[in-house]
């Protein structure tokens, strides 16, 4: 612990209970303090019945849908010789920053160039979870993937030499990795049943679609936290057990094959393979893209998108960099004392940094504005400020996480020797420790800029009057049925999102043969 | 002089160490045997000051360094796995141990010494084992600690490139007259390097003394099977 002074971690962690966890605690506590109020958490009407069924259908369903798709893609990138495997490991990537609610978007367009407008079948929880799982499936191939990577390829040696290969990747490897492929699962589902836009837009009644009209309908606060506590409640659960599941395990790996593990040969089954990545591509990315781009029409619609919105797209960029750039500064430290501090602090930490992935964002929305809105702290209510706060609420959590896996991959030996060498905190941290956690630091910081910029949930939410953000504006412009311009503003969106991450994965190619761990993150 | 007076230390339930206590004078040498999970690591880094004992006193020339960090410590390790720095080369390794104003005469001293010259703005990945181990004792000598401590330095080598680096550490604790604590588990090593042997076993001191001195009068039926004693 001694690259980063106690003081700056204590600030940090400080910092972080007041923007993270300070909201929704105050809310919970405000809504509990009434004792007719906690009676009504176990009162179950049927509507209340009604959304926990529905939420739950589109977690299960996200899930099953995901789970085929990223177990399926991760073990073909790991474990095949399947060709393009570095284009395929990028392409499976791609989803995870592509907002789901602009996928959804292109999968209307789709039905309704089909004439299949209002499709009961799509516009059901089946839809949501079709889409749904069609954004998350990366989430378990990356798990997938790093947990296939982590298998001692000796266990997998000592089975091939009795069973087939087959045999061996159905009793042995799938087995030692499935931790990672339940952790996965579990991301997924609550992640999921915590979505706002994607059942708003298919017109699913689940959680946090029925929060965000208790509250922006009735602005009742009670009542929308009260109506969050069983998802609140079964997310919490899957988190700890997710926690569990995960205890001392790096979360991501981007290698793509490992020459060293057990590999099969696809034969006659490559084309299969190649088809299966791409059309999981084509889905995912490749259909709502080309459905947007011909939603947009020509040219003129992305000038008049850009003319039209152009304060949007500014604010979306300024207000995503800024925040980027803050949650990893406070994560950081964080992440930090995540992989180096003594077991109390590290328990501590992790159990504050685990709990806002249970926290619906619609929650965080409503408990960013019971939270900051008073005379004394008008300066971040009214600014984009309280934006900032709200995306390091959502988003911080991963990069804590990400910042301290890279740093639990760095020898201690190597921070250690640099201690005995130098007396400056500073020195060592500029010279011997950021050198090395910078490809954590790196991966975070795209990922919330990315994250940040579609963010939808928490931001229709708190968003301060003439700072709409571009997610916002399309979400409106829906609405009023503009669809040429959603489409070109979608187009647009995605393509904002996509430069920085492209650029980081050439960054990355380029220099990875630097780096310390070779794609461990 | 340095000191260790009843030293303790536990991981959880497991004694790590137990009532340890010896000493070692100025520019001597010592040697730490013992077989792999007895302990000898630990006490480096009790020197060191990465850990804490439970029990007991570190003393450096009779000061107490118990809360003395270990940037202040005044010490210097040669880690089993080297921990070279991979983003800098040999002469950023070096320099990084040096204040700007002296580091330039230094470095170039320090490299000519450990025969790294030819190799100065190479990665340590890009070096051999034998010239990955050189630069690691030059790094932990060029900013003049008081104490080396070197944790199975060679254990990764074969035995040609091991006599090259024996020599040549000892040549360079006789020259820097630095006061030097070895950690091995090869007792032919160990009487190449020092005279004074410390011989650990479950976290306590079985015996001390010379290499002949623990052979000829080994104290129980362990240190007689570990010296191999028939």
């Amino acid at each position: 612990m001694s690259f980063i002074p106690k003081p700056i971690i204590i600030l940090c962690a400080i910092l972080f209970i007041i923007i993270v966890l300070g909201p929704v605690l105050l809310i919970l506590a405000e809504t509990f303090t009434s004792m007719d109020n906690l009676a009504q958490v176990f009162l179950l009407n049927s509507r209340q019945i009604s959304l926990f069924e529905n939420s739950m259908l589109v977690g299960l369903s996200t899930v099953c849908f995901a789970l085929v798709l990223g177990v399926g893609y991760g073990f073909l990138i790991s474990r095949t010789d399947i060709p393009f495997q570095k284009f395929f490991l990028f392409s499976g990537l791609i989803p995870l920053f592509m907002p789901a609610h602009i996928t959804a978007i292109g999968w209307i367009k789709l039905l309704n160039i089909c004439g299949l407008a209002g499709n009961t079948f799509f516009y059901s929880w089946i839809g949501v979870g079709f889409v749904l799982g069609l954004a998350y499936f990366p989430f378990i191939m990356l798990l997938t993937l790093t947990g296939l990577n982590s298998v001692d390829s000796k266990l997998e040696e000592a089975a091939a030499l009795i069973h087939s290969k087959r045999h061996v990747v159905s009793k042995i490897t799938l087995p030692l990795a499935s931790a990672y492929i339940a952790s996965g699962a579990i991301l997924v589902f609550v992640f999921s049943v915590s979505n706002y836009a994607v059942p708003d837009m298919l017109r699913v009644n689940t959680y946090p679609v029925e929060i965000f009209v208790q509250f922006s309908a009735f602005y009742d606060t009670a009542k929308a936290v009260l109506l969050a506590v069983p998802l609140i409640a079964v997310c919490l659960l899957l988190v700890f057990v997710q926690r569990y599941l995960m205890a001392n395990k790096s979360y991501i790996s981007l290698k793509a094959q490992n020459k060293q593990k057990m590999f099969f040969k696809l034969g006659k089954g490559k084309t299969i393979a190649v088809l299966f990545c791409v059309l999981v591509f084509v889905l995912s990315v490749g259909l709502p893209m080309i459905m947007l781009i011909i939603g947009a029409g020509n040219l003129s619609t992305y000038a008049a998108a850009f003319k039209t919105a152009w304060p949007q797209i500014r604010n979306s960029l300024l207000f995503s960099f800024v925040s980027a750039t803050f949650i990893c500064l406070i994560s950081f430290p964080l992440g930090y004392a995540l992989a180096r501090a003594g077991k109390k602090t590290r328990l501590f930490i992790d159990l504050c940094s685990i709990i806002p992935f249970a926290i619906p964002s619609a929650i965080f929305g409503v408990a960013m504005i019971r939270f900051w809105n008073r005379p004394f702290t008008a300066i971040i209510y009214q600014t984009f400020l309280v934006l900032v706060f709200g995306y390091t609420a959502r988003f911080s959590a991963f990069a804590i996480r990400a910042i301290s896996a890279n740093i639990s991959q760095i020898h201690r030996n190597l921070e250690e020797s640099a201690e005995l060498a130098c007396q400056s905190w500073s020195k060592r941290l500029r010279m011997i420790l950021l050198p090395l956690a910078w490809p954590g630091i790196l991966a975070s910081w795209v990922l919330c800029f990315a994250l940040c910029l579609g963010e939808l949930g928490v931001t229709l939410l708190v968003i301060p009057a003439g700072e709409a953000t571009l997610p916002i504006r399309i979400y409106t412009l829906m609405h009023y049925g503009a669809h040429k311009l959603v489409c070109g503003l979608s187009v647009i969106l995605v393509l904002i999102i996509m430069l920085p991450v492209l650029i980081v994965y050439l960054l990355y190619n380029k220099y990875k043969h630097k780096l310390l761990i070779n794609g461990e993150i | 002089m340095i000191e260790l007076k009843n030293i303790s230390k536990s991981l959880g339930k497991n004694k790590i160490l137990e009532d340890i206590s010896f000493s070692i004078k100025k520019a001597d040498k010592l040697v730490i045997l013992g077989p792999s999970g007895s302990g000898k690591t630990t006490i480096l880094r009790l020197i060191a000051g990465f850990e804490a004992p439970d029990q007991g006193q570190i003393l450096f020339d009779g000061e107490n360094m118990n809360q003395i960090v270990p940037s202040k410590r005044g010490v210097s390790m040669v880690f089993q796995d080297l921990a070279l720095w991979p983003h800098m080369s040999v002469t950023e390794n070096i320099a990084f141990c040096l204040k700007a104003k002296d580091s330039k005469a230094k470095i170039a001293e320090m490299l000519n010494t450990v025969g790294l010259e030819h190799k100065a703005k190479a990665y340590p990945q890009q070096l051999s084992g034998g010239e990955k181990q050189r630069l690691a004792l030059a790094r932990s000598l060029v900013f003049s600690p008081k104490i080396l401590l070197l944790d199975e330095p060679l254990s990764s080598m074969d035995p040609l490139l091991k006599d090259d680096l024996k020599k040549l550490i000892l040549d360079l604790q006789k020259k820097t007259r630095i006061t030097m604590i070895y950690v091995t588990h090869d007792q032919a090593e160990a009487a190449q390097i020092a005279e004074q042997v410390i011989l650990l076993h479950q976290g306590k001191i079985e015996q001390k003394g010379t290499l002949e001195e623990i052979r000829s009068n080994p104290n129980n039926l362990f240190v007689k099977k570990f010296m191999g004693v028939k």
